[in-house]
């Protein structure tokens, strides 16, 4: 019976184990991304064309305006949904572009199919307007990471992106940057 | 005698065991409203202009910040008169509304933001303390959903 007992007990430990990583290979969720960025129902439409998108490390790619992604399988669990969009440019030249991310850390869990929103509420940029919230460094930096080509400036920077800029036309802040609230330009998350 | 100094002597602890009392004044700018004010289970109705007080509230004791909603009408006024939304209200731009205004972008519609105060306040039982909201006291809330909705 002595020699029983370490002997079952590295049998459970062992059949936990291998439980536990079989569940972790096997979750999977179903996801879909979607620019709701022009619903009418929230208060402002800002023009943001989705160029890059990512969410739980599956890229979902180009999303323009009330378009919905293809459905990916993810990993289940909890991240950002970390993205590049252009402001009132459907062809996403890099100077119209900024790093934005959700603002809410979005979660699913196995066997789930959710279709994730990013409109004006939930989302969050490197200059944004009044009320709505100011992306935090890690997913920044993440988002320069992910795509490197759109040459985005550091996160001290980065209300410096070209994007958050004044237009030197209007005086008014730049297209992508800011002015959601008052639409006198840029966008939502953008700059201001 | 003695009975009366023991009454008197209730009522006195009595008195420190009061929940907190607690006081807000909009300090902040002539231009400024708060509303929905709130600090640690206190919660005032109605708008604070400028260098008003909200009544008296009985709060909890602890630590909490003070929890609001902020009007901008200067802000306002001008943003409405940038995208020439209101009529009679002088369009900037020599008259002429932001021809670069982009549909869905432009409301008339007054926004409330949410903000808190920066520190964090202290109360306890007995206390009596006065809270002004100033302009470089305060930062924005974002806990709480947006007026851009949910």
């Amino acid at each position: 019976m002595r020699m029983l007992r370490p002997l079952s007990l590295a049998l459970v430990l062992v059949a936990v184990v291998g439980c536990s990583s079989d569940d972790d290979e096997s979750a999977k969720a179903t996801v879909q991304i979607m620019n709701d960025f022009n619903n009418e129902e929230m208060a402002y439409q800002p023009p943001w064309t989705i160029c890059e998108s990512s969410y739980l490390g599956v890229e979902f790619g180009k999303l323009e305006l009330g378009e919905t992604s293809d459905a990916k399988s993810v990993s289940p669990g909890l991240d950002y949904v970390l993205m590049v969009a252009a402001w009132d440019d459907p062809t996403c030249s890099p100077e119209n572009c900024l790093p934005l991310a959700s603002k809410n850390e979005e979660e699913v869990v196995d066997g789930q199919t959710r279709t994730i929103a990013l409109n004006m509420p939930n989302h969050q940029g490197p200059c944004p307007p009044e009320g709505v919230a100011p992306i935090p460094e890690a997913q920044y930096e993440r988002i320069l990471e992910l795509w490197p080509d759109y040459d985005f400036k550091s996160y001290d920077e980065r209300t410096e992106n070209t994007e958050c800029l004044p237009d030197e036309s209007s005086g008014a802040a730049g297209a992508g940057g800011a002015g959601g609230a008052s639409g006198d330009s840029g966008g939502a998350a953008g700059s201001e | 005698m003695r009975w009366l100094g023991v009454v008197l002597g209730f009522a006195a602890a009595g008195c420190d065991l009061a929940y907190p009392e607690v006081v807000v004044t909009n300090q902040t700018a002539e231009t400024i409203q708060l509303r929905q004010l709130s600090f640690n289970g206190c919660y005032w109705e109605g708008v604070l202009a400028f260098g008003e007080s909200t009544s008296p509230g009985r709060c909890l004791p602890g630590e909490d910040r003070v929890h609001f909603q902020k009007f901008d009408a200067a802000a306002y006024c001008q943003e409405q008169a940038e995208d020439g939304t209101i009529d009679g209200l002088c369009p900037c731009n020599g008259g002429t509304a932001d021809p670069e205004i982009l549909e869905g972008l432009t409301n008339a519609e007054p926004m409330w933001f949410n903000y808190q105060t920066v520190a964090s306040e202290v109360v306890d039982y007995g206390e009596f303390h006065l809270f002004e909201i100033t302009l470089t006291g305060l930062e924005q809330d974002f806990s709480a959903p947006s007026p851009y909705g949910h």
